[in-house]
C-alpha cells in the first residue's frame, strides 16, 4: 500500500531541496526520515521544502528535529523552506519556531 | 440547539490514519473551517497513539471515534485509548527538552478545552479519551 507523500530531489549549485508533498503522519515519516538522512550525505546545505504539505503530525515534527540533529553533526547548513500554513501553525504548537532556520521565498496564501 | 454525531471506525493500523482525517477533517471543515484543520491534527495524534501505545489487552479491536458536533461545543469520543491504569503515565513531555518523540499528548492538549479518560461502558479496564472543544455562541465560524 502506498501512503499519501511524494519527495523529490533538486540539487543546485551549493544546495540541495528536498521537496516533500503530501501527508507527513506515523505512517509515511518513516519514508520521510529515510529520504531526508540520505540528502544530507554529499551536500552543504539541504533546504527542506514543506510548500505542499497538507498535514504534519508530531511524528513529521520529530523527523524534522532528527534531521536538524544529523545535519549539525555532518555539518551540513539545515533549514525549513516555505513551510506551509498547516506546517508553521504545528510548528508553532511545538514551539520550534526559534528552533528551526526558516526560509521564506514566495507568499503562501 | 442542533447537534450532530458522525461515526468512523478503523482497524488499528497507520494506513487507515489518512482516510479517518479525510473522513472528519471534510466534516470539520464544512462546521468549524477556522479550528478544522488544528481538531483534524488532535483527533490525529489521538488515534497515533492507540496504534504506538496499544497493549495487548485491547488486541486488534478497532478505534471508534464519535464526534458529536454542535455549534457551542465539539466533543470527540475515542477508545479504547488505553488501560485504565494507564491513564496516570499519560502526560506532555517538557518542551524545554527539543528531541523527536512525544509531542502528540501536548498538541492535543493545547487544541482542544477538555481532555478526560472515561471508563468503557462494555470493558471497564479500558478508557475511552474525550477531547472538547468550546465556541463562544454567536461566534463567526
Amino acid at each position: 500500500m502506498t501512503t499519501n507523500l511524494e519527495l523529490h530531489i533538486e540539487d543546485h549549485p551549493g544546495y540541495r531541496i528536498l521537496r516533500v508533498e503530501g501527508d507527513v503522519d506515523m505512517r509515511s515519516s518513516v519514508s520521510l526520515r529515510d529520504n531526508l538522512r540520505d540528502a544530507l550525505d554529499g551536500t552543504p546545505m539541504l533546504k527542506v521544502d514543506l510548500q505542499s504539505v497538507r498535514y504534519l503530525d508530531s511524528s513529521g515534527i520529530a523527523v524534522l528535529i532528527q534531521g536538524f540533529k544529523w545535519a549539525k553533526h555532518k555539518q551540513v547548513e539545515y533549514c525549513l523552506l516555505n513551510p506551509s500554513k498547516q506546517v508553521r501553525a504545528v510548528i508553532e504548537l511545538a514551539m520550534l519556531q526559534n528552533f528551526f532556520e526558516i526560509e521564506t521565498t514566495k507568499e503562501d496564501g | 440547539m442542533v447537534q450532530r454525531r458522525f461515526e468512523a471506525s478503523i482497524p488499528p493500523d497507520a494506513c487507515y490514519l489518512h482516510a479517518l482525517r479525510g473522513f472528519f477533517g471534510a466534516i470539520l471543515d464544512e462546521l468549524y473551517p477556522e479550528q478544522a484543520e488544528q481538531m483534524t491534527l488532535a483527533l490525529g495524534e489521538a488515534c497515533t497513539n492507540i496504534i504506538q501505545h496499544r497493549g495487548e489487552s485491547m488486541g486488534s479491536d478497532p478505534i471508534d471515534v464519535v464526534a458529536e458536533l454542535a455549534p457551542e461545543l465539539a466533543r470527540f469520543r475515542i477508545g479504547p485509548y488505553c488501560r485504565s491504569e494507564d491513564v496516570s503515565s499519560i502526560k506532555p513531555r517538557d518542551l524545554d527538552d527539543v528531541r523527536p518523540g512525544g509531542l502528540g499528548s501536548h498538541f492535543i492538549e493545547q487544541i482542544m478545552d477538555r481532555i478526560d479518560y472515561e471508563p468503557e461502558c462494555n470493558r471497564p479496564s479500558c478508557r475511552t479519551l474525550v477531547l472538547e472543544k468550546r465556541f463562544p455562541v454567536g461566534a463567526d465560524q
